[in-house]
């Protein structure tokens, strides 16, 4: 978690719930928010759960990949997403509550497209003007 | 969200933390305030022009992503003494098996309502879950096999369309001794159905539980889900980047239902420091 941004976040869950699963969250650590700035290596469109591939550029020359879990298609498709939403190539920076074990992991609480767009949980009202 | 109440909050995180089970599928940000009215796209609800009181058809959806919690449930001595008491989450969910009935009641995703005759069927998107409810006049089997739905039939009292469901598969693919009775009625505007809910239970209350759901008219199309299509949460096929579990997986005695005395345990207040 070199390249990770750790921030505690204590009244993020206020702001909305998580991406409810097919399984538990606690996994997760919702108490935490990691920043990935990378590139989309794969966007994988699938129930029950999303799953994109986030290659990270390390600060020592090395590459690490890591696995951002979604919501479900079901979920998504009713909030506008799309399975050409995302795609490979495109750099991307991801917030997600890191896995509790230290994995290269989390569930996913938004990504700031190329293009300007957010995708995921909506922004809190104090950020959303930007 | 801003004034979002401590229980509020935690029953956010009981939506995280125990959706395998309770077959909370789905259904993430919007929430509490976003109405049924916006929630997806929409097909033509030809149906909609019925006019009988007892024409259930269409797509309903739970408006509230919160299941009501069992207050002060009726433990027995053995359930109250159990340390893997009312684990609304075990792995079933994360291993893609069926949830057994009665997990269906919370679910946040739409179900569809069809009726003959002889059966009314009510499709719950996640898993795909057809559930027959048969109206012929016909009573449970005896000594049947056992099954995650169980087994359902119905009849009118009035405007009310009741359900009595048992011979439900446990886990050690017995059946269980838990019975369900719904009671389904709707608003006069034909837009709300309500679900007076009865669980009984004797692995675990002393006496039946109720709790209440309401369902709204939607104009969402139910959507296919196949779990296995690339469930990499499977507890058992644990790989490089594949997410496992924290917590033990636990037998299902509440029938997904969270209590008062689960929630803390199992569905967490995020909000406050450890």
């Amino acid at each position: 978690m070199k390249t990770a941004t750790i921030v505690a976040l204590a009244g993020l869950l206020a702001a909305a719930p998580p991406a409810l699963a097919h399984h538990s969250y606690s996994m997760f650590d919702n108490m935490k928010e990691v920043k990935l700035v990378g590139a989309v290596k794969e966007f994988q469109w699938t129930n029950p759960h999303v799953w994109i591939q986030v290659v990270v550029d390390e600060p020592n020359g090395g590459k690490t990949e890591w696995s951002v879990e979604g919501a479900g298609l079901n979920t998504l498709i009713r909030q506008g997403w799309n399975r050409n939403i995302i795609k490979a190539g495109e750099k991307v920076t991801v917030t997600i509550h890191p896995m509790r074990n230290g994995t290269n992991g989390g569930a996913l609480i938004r990504i700031y497209m190329p293009d300007g767009r957010v995708l995921g949980e909506p922004l809190p009202a104090n950020q959303a003007a930007k | 969200m801003g004034g979002t109440t401590p229980i509020a909050t935690r029953l956010r995180g009981a939506l995280a933390a125990g959706a395998g089970v309770l077959a909370l599928l789905g259904a993430a940000a919007p929430a509490a305030s976003q109405t049924v009215d916006t929630y997806g796209p929409t097909i033509n609800r030809a149906v909609s022009k019925a006019k009988s009181a007892r024409d259930f058809r269409g797509v309903w959806v739970q408006r509230i992503w919160v299941p009501e919690l069992i207050k002060d449930p009726p433990l027995n001595a053995a359930a109250a003494a159990s340390t893997k008491l009312a684990s609304p989450q075990d792995s079933r969910g994360a291993k893609c098996l069926p949830q057994p009935w009665p997990n269906g009641i919370n679910t946040p995703y739409p179900i569809e309502i069809f009726q003959l005759p002889e059966v009314t069927l009510i499709s719950y998107e996640v898993h795909g879950q057809l559930r027959r409810i048969w109206t012929d006049g016909r009573k449970h089997p005896v000594d049947a096999e056992p099954a995650w739905y169980g087994h359902s039939i119905g009849w009118w009292e009035g405007d009310t369309f009741v359900v009595d469901t048992t011979n439900i598969k446990g886990v050690d693919n017995e059946p269980s001794p838990v019975h369900t009775v719904e009671r389904y009625t709707m608003s006069k505007d034909r837009k709300q159905l309500d679900i007076d809910f009865t669980l009984e239970d004797p692995r675990i209350y002393t006496r039946p539980v109720k709790i209440k759901r309401t369902f709204y008219l939607t104009d969402v199309e139910i959507l296919e889900w196949f779990c296995e299509e690339n469930n990499r949460n499977n507890p058992d096929e644990p790989g490089p980047l594949n997410l496992t579990h924290g917590p033990p997986a636990a037998t299902q005695p509440f029938g997904g239902i969270l209590t008062d005395r689960n929630v803390d345990k199992y569905a967490p207040d995020l909000s406050k420091p450890k």
